[in-house]
């Protein structure tokens, strides 16, 4: 490790702190963002035209006459089950940051503590550690652990934008088959 | 009502975009910490 223990453990400390105070909120916007859109899909969605191929349906139902507020059975559509997919994983970095970095973290803010007053020049601050509770190990540990939950996050994120993408062309392509927007 | 020519409702939209770019910015960031301390400590990404 290029800095010594302690100016690690303090700029890990920064890392985590300032990191934690951005991560919570936009993981709570982000997970009610996707929230919202997967209830609007079950729940206030516009009920959609009942298709039928173009040959045999010179009426197509538009959704005008079915239009309400009432539950529908957009329950199974990929987009609402991508979007309560983003909505579950991307605040459940919480619990996970708890139970399984808190361990890593109380250890770390323990060093930070510990080498408040330590001379940055010392390099037998740690000769005392023990196997793996270095800071060099502990941190490393923590960036290891911090990838699992950089990718909870990345399946959510993609869950998200395969959502949107999914909804689009779905819609697109109920339009095409209706024979919409000609 | 045509769906087509029908535009997205606004909150919809918001919705989508604070959605989409909350999650990657979150995960862009998370990324970046695991590098920076990884970098720190071992002088590169992963050792």
């Amino acid at each position: 490790m290029q800095a010594p223990a302690p100016l690690a453990v303090k700029q890990w400390y920064t890392i985590f702190t300032r990191g934690g105070a951005i991560a919570r909120p936009l993981a709570a916007i982000s997970a009610l963002a996707t929230g919202y859109l997967a209830y609007h899909r079950t729940f206030r969605h516009m009920s959609l035209p009942t298709l039928q191929p173009p040959h045999h349906s010179p009426t197509i139902h538009t959704s005008s006459r079915h239009t309400s507020n009432t539950p529908t059975e957009d329950r199974t559509s990929t987009p609402f089950r991508l979007n309560a997919l983003a909505t579950l994983l991307l605040p459940s970095i919480v619990p996970f940051t708890i139970l399984v970095l808190g361990p890593t973290n109380n250890k770390l803010m323990a060093k930070k503590d510990e080498l408040a007053n330590a001379s940055l020049r010392d390099k037998h601050v740690e000769q005392f550690a023990k196997e793996g509770e270095t800071v060099k190990e502990l941190m490393d540990k923590w960036a290891s652990l911090n990838l699992a939950r950089a990718l909870l996050v990345g399946v959510g994120a993609v869950c998200a934008v395969a959502a949107g993408v999914v909804g689009r062309r779905e819609v697109k392509e109920i339009g095409r088959f209706a024979g919409w927007g000609r | 009502m045509d769906i087509l020519t029908q535009k997205t409702p606004t909150a919809l939209a918001i919705a989508q975009a604070v959605g989409i770019t909350g999650s990657v910015f979150l995960v862009g960031k998370t990324l970046w910490h695991s590098m920076t301390i990884s970098i720190a400590v071992n002088g590169k990404i992963y050792s």
